[in-house]
């Protein structure tokens, strides 16, 4: 990995931790919930993000490793809790789709090494969203419906033709998911960066680019970000 | 030998073909309190039973139940739907080969209705509340049913959590076999839950709806589904709702799970997408639920404080489920009388001819909060 590639990655952890933090910070999460009767644990989690903002400019020569690995490890928590629950559907995709953020920030320490867990975990992440999409997670036909209402085309769209149009993006989510462990794999990572940054996106637009709308996109910058770094990679080699 | 091998399977044979007694009978209301019902029970014959209804008068009704097998769930849940009751009637229910009897009333042109949600992830508190409403109908017959504002269990998926929670919800039936009528939505934890419609005579419909009106004479409740998309056809068919009901109904009632005015967590889509509807059609007061606290908003119209036009968001949920510390307590629309508190709790709604009293009352029965309203004017 090269000095731009590192720096592109310290950029995505430092908007990502943003995120994080913001989230945390306005609504209780999963480590809160499991020790809901412990106040403390919840005041740690609401002011613990800013800490992994700091990670993304810390300098190589110091050891940022464990930092790194502890951040990644509260990723695979929080995932791991959500699914434990199994319900609702998306706590029971959350390692899926999830898989993407939680490894992402371990390419800072183990660089090219974990190419291919990076591949696996893109894959697991638009596997995850293909499967949501299939059953019309509520969600995204908002988002949907809004963003067509935005550009005008709130006339040709309604609830029926968004469900149809989200069980073929969840299948196009799905088959680049296989896709990118086979020779397809650069055009199955094109249509991830280009489908990841339009989902991101589309959280802009719904929350007016508003704070809310800036943290959900930021949350989902890894979504396309790690696609294209794994394109840039690619194309070096 | 064979004599007592014969004894042994004569003995199982016995055992095996008799009947085992009903387990988790529950009354649920769905389109009407006062004019039908549904009676659910579990048991293991795969046979349709026979159900006998009794109304005040002493005339007899004979139903056949409809059986189900869920996946998942032993055999098998009986279901039976009884149409054109009386208002303010009490009918007691006999069910082949059950020795107990058990009776439900229908809801009078006034009366009581109890209001609650979230009873999840805690057996023990939830028997707590449970015992407390039992308590609560007995000081207060004029109670009629509770509105479950959802998130029953902690995995939807889990027929052994569920077969819990409707073990605990049999804490709620009297000493002389009275029944509290269910009124059920959903809530994220049963987001796309089979169980949910297996369970509870799918009200409305499938997985993908669950959303539906309840008539109180002159009172709507509109049961809405945040799992699904606010702004697609459940806005459409609010919108329509509301249209209809802001002229045939003195009082109009939403509920719904993740609240527009959180006391804990981020607002849900229903601000952005129904919250306006509510406020052009004048809603009387909303229910949610999600946040394990108790919450009362001051009166809310257009993102301000208004004495006049605004509504009152009561919530957020205490049935049972470990609370959580209301972290949005310094919001503006907590300010004036509004009131958000880490307690558990559950609302009891009284209607009268021109008046309605929201109590709250909490696991020892004490009323520790009340909002009180008039006709609004639409």
């Amino acid at each position: 990995m090269n000095c731009k590639s590192n720096n592109i990655l310290r950029v995505t952890l430092a908007l990502f931790s943003l995120a994080y933090s913001y989230g945390h910070y306005s609504a209780p999460g999963s480590f809160s919930s499991v020790f809901i009767s412990y106040p403390s644990v919840r005041y740690i989690e609401k002011y613990i993000g800013p800490i992994f903002i700091l990670l993304a400019f810390t300098p190589k020569r110091y050891s940022i490793k464990n930092l790194l690995l502890l951040f990644s490890g509260t990723l695979l928590f929080e995932a791991s809790f959500k699914f434990i629950q199994l319900s609702p559907l998306e706590n029971l995709l959350s390692p899926f789709t999830s898989a993407i953020r939680i490894v992402f920030p371990l390419m800072l320490v183990f660089e090219t090494k974990l190419h291919k867990v990076v591949l696996i975990a893109c894959a697991l992440t638009f596997f995850g969203h293909g499967i949501e999409a299939i059953m019309g997670a509520g969600k995204f036909i908002d988002f949907f419906l809004y963003c067509s209402k935005v550009f005008g085309l709130s006339d040709f769209v309604n609830e029926e033709k968004v469900l149809i149009i989200l069980k073929l993006i969840g299948l196009f989510d799905i088959v680049s998911a296989i896709l990118i462990f086979s020779k397809f794999r650069v055009n199955a990572l094109r249509f991830m960066m280009f489908w990841g940054f339009i989902t991101a996106a589309m959280r802009l637009v719904y929350y007016d680019f508003s704070l809310m709308g800036f943290s959900e996109f930021f949350l989902r910058i890894p979504h396309w970000i790690i696609p294209s770094l794994l394109l840039f990679y690619k194309n070096e080699h | 030998m064979s004599i007592k091998l014969y004894t042994l399977f004569v003995i199982f044979g016995v055992i095996s073909t008799s009947k085992a007694s009903i387990k988790y009978p529950m009354v649920l209301f769905e389109k009407d309190l006062s004019r039908s019902a549904v009676f659910v029970f579990h048991q293991n014959s795969r046979k349709p039973l026979n159900v006998t209804l009794t109304d005040h008068l002493g005339a007899q009704f004979s139903f056949k139940t409809v059986k189900r097998k869920p996946f998942g769930v032993p055999c098998c849940v009986h279901e039976v739907e009884f149409k054109k009751l009386s208002i303010g009637s009490k009918y007691k229910i006999t069910v082949e080969g059950e020795k107990r009897t058990f009776w439900f009333e229908t809801a009078k042109e006034t009366g009581k209705i109890l209001l609650g949600g979230d009873s999840r992830s805690d057996s023990k508190m939830r028997v707590n509340i449970n015992q407390a409403i039992k308590s609560y109908v007995k000081k207060n017959p004029d109670t009629f049913a509770l509105i479950h504002g959802g998130d029953y269990i902690k995995n939807g998926w889990s027929w052994s959590q569920w077969k819990c929670w409707l073990k605990d919800y049999q804490t709620t039936t009297s000493e002389s076999g009275r029944l509290l009528p269910l009124i059920p939505i959903r809530g994220n934890h049963e987001y796309l839950s089979f169980y949910f419609n297996s369970l509870f005579s799918r009200p409305s419909g499938g997985i993908y709806k669950n959303y539906y009106v309840t008539q109180w004479n002159d009172l709507s409740f509109i049961h809405l589904n945040t799992n699904l998309s606010h702004s697609g056809n459940q806005k459409d068919w609010l919108q329509s709702k509301l249209k209809k009901l802001s002229k045939e109904s003195k009082w109009i009632i939403p509920n719904y799970h993740r609240p527009a005015y959180p006391a804990v967590k981020k607002p849900g889509d229903a601000l952005r997408y129904w919250v306006p509807l509510f406020e052009k059609y004048q809603v009387d007061v909303v229910f949610e639920s999600d946040g394990h606290v108790y919450k009362k908003t001051a009166p809310i119209f257009n993102g301000k404080i208004d004495r006049e036009k605004g509504i009152r968001y009561l919530g957020e949920g205490g049935l049972g489920v470990p609370l959580r510390e209301p972290e949005k307590s310094g919001e503006w629309y907590f300010s004036g009388d509004g009131r958000v508190e880490k307690k558990y709790h559950f609302f009891s709604l009284e209607k009268r001819l021109d008046k309605i009293f929201i109590h709250s009352v909490d696991e020892k029965l004490n009323t520790f909060d009340s909002v009180q309203l008039r006709p609004k004017t639409r």
